[in-house]
């Protein structure tokens, strides 16, 4: 597996582009803090970021910390890199995980050695600085 | 259905690489071939039912491609669009021209596609991987295409205890097809066996290369009429039974399941619509990406029980000579996958294997054809049906 790029600059890799929508998220990611949009009408998560609750349709849900903890969902060892940032960290991991609270993100899983790779395994969120101050969320095992 | 719509002929171009030709241009020599092989006249031609060009390559989408077919063929149709579900497109062509044939909005509906598939390269890999992705929360983590079904597999791999033997038998088994039909391109490369494909390199787990799809340009032409003028065209048509779609979350990692491709959704509601079960299936033509899609497809479908497809293939039942044949041309592991144009392919060959034309690889009993076409990354789901005979 890669070595963990967590906290240590990468230069080049793709950084996301924030809507006006997405802004505080990414805000929050640059602080350090994973923060999803909740509902206080239904308790429901909305991700990715929208002006009104995915589930009943209440508008402008608002932003709350996350634990940051979860659980994996799927994962592939990617071998062939799709860009050239990525083409050192081969073979990488890319995975989905769900949080306890319940949304569901796509990220690197880390310094992950393949054989403790399962469904349900434990994983916690680190932070992944790709350029000064702007930072993705990542996760490894916990 | 009024009017009993049925698939009166259909003609691809053998996959394979065509630099003299855009993607329009590929549309024309679709047609050139369509209207050699068949005898349909263009005035006969009311209606046109075509998909953008460039969705995958530079430059962008071309989106009324169905006028430019129209004014090569020289028609005013009374009922044409272009239109977009990735692989599923043409499924859900069939479908609209079906529909549009039992409501006498046409009479003779031309479906056509062609695509070019660009190579994975410094500058088209990361344009594909964003149009594959959620751009803000899935591209910048080095996804793309085979990465996003490789995670389906994963879970498909857990979830029934299957191995990587059981989707390595699906692309030998369909390398054995392709060695029966004379346009699939991986016909000269010859038969593969399951340490193949295992020691091809890896791509993305649980993918080797060989549990993937080759990218190539095609396309293909489906003419749908009524019943009366399929049969004088045909012979032996393949109608229409019915049709089920299913649309779920574009973005993979929003999927509130992996394990299953949303076959189950759509081809419930086709066999509703047509009246049949799976037990009257004879053949099945399974939209395969990638190795593991027609495992899933073939137990979402119903044709075999939760886990057993790997074993359906090991066994050969889904090989020349098996108990349910499936992707009986090669599938697009071995045909060959045409970029924007690939959900032609299966269609063309279960209607061919209907009309019983399908030379070498014929199955004998044929009488009723799945299927399943997949678009998106396993997002948009079109289940089709076709028989020797009409809707009952």
């Amino acid at each position: 597996m890669a070595d963990s790029m967590a906290d240590d600059q990468v230069p080049g890799k793709p950084l996301p582009e924030p809507t006006a929508v997405s802004a505080p998220y990414w805000a929050a990611v640059d602080d350090g803090e994973l923060r999803m949009q909740h509902c206080a009408d239904c308790s429901g998560w909305t991700f990715p970021p929208s002006t009104r609750c995915r589930h009943c349709a209440a508008g402008e849900p608002h932003w709350r910390p996350v634990a940051g903890t979860g659980e994996l969902l799927t994962w592939s060892v990617v071998h062939q890199a799709p860009y050239p940032s990525y083409g050192p960290d081969t073979p990488y991991v890319v995975a989905v995980v769900r949080l306890d609270e319940g949304p569901q993100l796509m990220a690197n899983l880390l310094d992950a050695d393949e054989g403790a790779l399962a469904i349900g395994a434990r994983v916690r969120v680190v932070f992944e600085e790709r350029a000064p101050g702007h930072r993705v969320p990542q996760f490894v095992l916990a | 259905m009024r009017n009993d719509p049925a698939i009166a002929a259909v003609t691809e171009i053998p996959p394979g690489r065509y630099p003299d030709f855009d993607e329009l241009g590929l549309h024309m020599r679709v047609l050139d071939e369509f209207l050699g092989q068949w005898q349909v006249r263009p005035s006969e031609i009311d209606g046109v039912l075509a998909a953008p060009t460039g969705v995958l390559t530079a430059g962008g989408a071309d989106i009324s491609v169905h006028e430019k077919v129209a004014d090569e063929l020289g028609v005013n149709p009374r009922y044409a669009q272009s239109m977009y579900a990735g692989g599923a497109t043409y499924a859900l062509m069939v479908a609209r021209a079906a529909a549009a044939i039992a409501a006498g909005e046409a009479d003779a509906v031309l479906c056509i596609s062609a695509g070019k598939f660009p190579k994975v390269g410094a500058s088209s890999g990361e344009k594909i991987a964003r149009f594959a992705s959620h751009p803000e929360f899935e591209f910048p983590y080095g996804v793309y295409i085979p990465v996003l079904y490789a995670m389906a597999a994963t879970r498909y791999l857990a979830e029934t205890g299957s191995t990587h033997d059981d989707l390595a038998a699906v692309s030998v088994s369909q390398r054995e097809w392709a060695l029966r039909h004379p346009d699939a391109f991986m016909r000269s490369k010859g038969a593969i066996t399951i340490a193949d494909v295992a020691a091809s390199r890896m791509v993305a787990s649980p993918f080797h290369l060989l549990d993937c799809s080759v990218p190539l340009e095609g396309g293909a032409a489906v003419l749908v009429t009524g019943g009366g003028t399929a049969r004088r065209i045909a012979g032996r048509p393949a109608y229409y039974l019915g049709h089920g779609e299913a649309h779920f979350q574009a973005a993979v990692s929003q999927r509130a399941r992996f394990d299953t491709g949303g076959a189950e959704v759509s081809s419930a509601r086709a066999y509703q619509a047509a009246g049949i079960t799976p037990s009257e299936i004879d053949v099945a033509q399974l939209y395969d990406s990638f190795s593991s899609n027609p495992l899933m497809y073939l137990e979402e479908c119903g044709l075999v029980g939760r886990g057993k497809a790997g074993e359906h293939y090991r066994s050969g039942a889904a090989s020349p000579g098996g108990s349910l044949p499936v992707n009986t041309y090669g599938g697009l592991m071995s045909f060959g996958h045409t970029g924007d144009a690939s959900g032609m392919s299966m269609i063309v060959e279960g209607a061919l294997q209907v009309m019983g034309r399908a030379g070498e690889r014929q199955v004998p009993r044929s009488a009723t054809a799945l299927v399943h076409t997949h678009g998106g990354m396993l997002s948009e789901h079109a289940t089709l049906l076709l028989g020797d005979r009409a809707e009952g």
